[in-house]
């Protein structure tokens, strides 16, 4: 049986996230504990596993829990404000996780679409490393598992695009959002006003990573 | 898994008794304030009897100086402080496990009330491996006390040593607090009660006593917040004090809290008295004797009654004592609903290793053994529990 620790390539660098606590053929939910520095982003890939298959989403959701803690210096009528930041900026506070499921990686190949099974719950869950989200998106086949999610709302769509536009170099990165333009007007042929929105949010997300 | 079958009936007799145990307010209570108030200006008379009961073995609290009944009212806000506070947790080798560690965390957070600033937190990480340091020279693994005592230890260490790096600080001196006691606990017990090797023990005392030098240096406070006390040792000298002597203790279960829950407002500290630990009189030779004080952190109709701490040479400084107390009490407010200081509750936050956390580091060993190409095994008991979960 393979261990957790070969099952993930580029260890040194991943950033753990958490584990996962919900897992179904789509998507999944990750718990964790985390600074407000270690939350990751709207639209980030991350990577689980399942045996030895390798699977990637990308999160949709984040969800902070105040813990008993926040309860109690929130009845304070003005807690001081160092206690504020730190409960903002400090403190350890479980966050839930979702991730919408992308694809997998299995035997040297990519997939586009769900795995034969979900993540194992509690599963330790990574971000992806640049190199990993380039290969993962040089076909753009994930983009309609994007467009289609339901759990997923446009605006993570772009944030997810853009994560992927900053994986690459940045003179590859102009070129990767405008063939995603062209992609999300295909998919989004019978929609004018939806592809309208998304591709005004991309024209952001190019902005933001140098691609104009 | 438990049989409840079992179980419930042992829940039914548990509540049944404690329905029948005295109430907060015993009537013991009345008699005792009394005492309190009418014993409140003998200190010399006090001191002498505890003294001397002391060498017969007597162990209780004696008076430092200020009248029995004292009630030190809040001092004026501080228009600035530092706060520190420090807290530890520990993982124990596991003898099943690949490989035995121990693992001590020290959560460390400080905060400057009034700056509007976040605090700032760090840790400290002690990590045992060798073989020198997780066994005896007779090839047993260090017992758990022995273990205990180093996270302890490293806590009033590490705690001393944030102290010593504000010591200039134009916030003023810093405010030291440890969650519980500030000795390590097998210290405080004495030598012959300590089950520590007496080398140990001696390493034990003079590190004690180098951290406390460090925090007295920096001009700042030093304290350990015990809540919730169950000590009586304010009783056992109210006792002593009676005409008829210690024997014949009058006062059952009563705690030191119910008394001075009655006797303190909000905000108001009690005289400081002197422990009768054995090691204190070492530490008073060292100037570190350890004093204690009741300090009410509750609300008007709310009591909440905790044990404050501290080396001597904070309570010879009215300045040094004077911020501490109040710091105290504007750390609880903080966390009204339950009164206690907003930073101990952090710092333990940040020294708790989760189990998620203990999890992750065995694999991280794993992995890294794996890597390496070592390959070691859990014993076949540790395996069962893995598979069990």
């Amino acid at each position: 049986m393979a261990t957790v620790g070969d099952r993930r390539p580029n260890r040194e660098e991943s950033a753990f996230v958490g584990r996962v606590i919900e897992a179904t053929a789509r998507f999944f939910r990750v718990g964790s504990r985390l600074t407000a520095e270690d939350i990751p982003a709207f639209g980030a890939f991350v990577q689980t596993a399942r045996g030895e298959t390798t699977i990637i989403g990308v999160i949709y959701d984040l969800v902070l829990h105040g813990d008993e803690l926040t309860r109690i210096v929130a009845l304070q009528e003005a807690p001081p404000g160092e206690v504020q930041r730190d409960m903002i900026d400090n403190r350890n506070i479980p966050v839930e996780i979702g991730v919408l499921t992308l694809g997998y990686l299995r035997e040297r190949g990519t997939y586009y679409g769900i795995p034969q099974q979900p993540p194992a719950l509690l599963e330790p869950v990574y971000t992806c490393l640049p190199g990993q989200i380039r290969r993962f998106t040089e076909r753009l086949d994930f983009i309609r598992t994007l467009v289609e999610a339901r759990e997923a709302s446009d605006d993570v769509l772009a944030a997810a695009l853009r994560e992927a536009a900053a994986a690459h170099p940045a003179p590859a990165r102009r070129d990767f959002l405008i063939r995603s333009g062209q992609e999300l007007t295909r998919l989004l042929a019978e929609e004018p006003i939806r592809l309208a929105q998304v591709l005004r949010r991309l024209r952001t997300a190019m902005e933001d990573v140098g691609a104009m | 898994m438990l049989d409840w079958r079992q179980v419930r009936p042992y829940v039914q007799a548990l509540a049944a008794y404690a329905g029948e145990q005295p109430g907060e307010h015993p009537p013991t209570l009345a008699y005792a304030l009394d005492l309190l108030h009418r014993l409140s200006e003998a200190i010399p008379e006090l001191q002498r009897r505890a003294q001397e009961a002391q060498r017969q073995g007597w162990r209780g609290a004696i008076p430092w100086g200020e009248p029995l009944a004292a009630r030190i009212p809040l001092p004026d806000a501080l228009p600035h402080a530092r706060v520190i506070a420090a807290d530890g947790s520990q993982i124990y080798p596991d003898r099943h496990g690949p490989l035995p560690y121990f693992v001590v965390n020290i959560g460390l957070i400080e905060m400057r009330p009034g700056s509007g600033e976040p605090p700032r937190t760090w840790h400290h990480v002690l990590f045992w491996y060798r073989e020198e340091d997780l066994f005896t020279e007779e090839g047993e693994m260090r017992a758990l006390n022995d273990l205990e005592a180093e996270r302890d230890i490293q806590e009033l260490e590490q705690l001393a040593a944030a102290m010593a790096a504000r010591a200039d600080d134009p916030f003023g001196p810093p405010v030291g607090l440890a969650d519980g006691l500030l000795l390590p606990w097998a210290l405080a017990r004495g030598e012959p009660f300590a089950a520590l090797p007496a080398e140990r023990y001696r390493e034990l005392f003079r590190r004690t006593v180098g951290a406390l030098e460090a925090a007295r240096g920096t001009g700042g406070s030093l304290a350990g917040y015990v809540d919730r006390p169950t000590g009586h040792a304010v009783l056992r000298l109210l006792a002593l004090g009676r005409p008829e002597g210690p024997d014949d203790y009058p006062f059952g279960r009563l705690r030191d809290r119910t008394v001075f829950a009655r006797l303190l407002a909000p905000g108001e500290r009690s005289a400081l008295f002197a422990q009768t630990w054995p090691i204190n009189d070492s530490l008073g030779q060292e100037g570190h004797r350890l004093l204690f004080f009741y300090l009410n952190v509750g609300t008007p109709g709310r009591p909440h009654v905790a044990r404050v701490e501290i080396p001597e040479w904070v309570a010879q400084d009215p300045e040094r004592l004077r911020r501490l107390h109040r710091a105290l009490w504007d750390q609880c407010r903080i966390l009204a609903e339950a009164p206690y200081p907003y930073l101990l509750t952090r710092a333990h936050e940040l020294a708790r290793i989760r189990s998620e956390e203990r999890q992750r580091l065995e694999e991280m060993i794993q992995e890294e053994l794996l890597r390496r190409g070592i390959r070691r095994l859990v014993s076949a008991k540790a395996q069962q529990k893995q598979w069990l979960g």
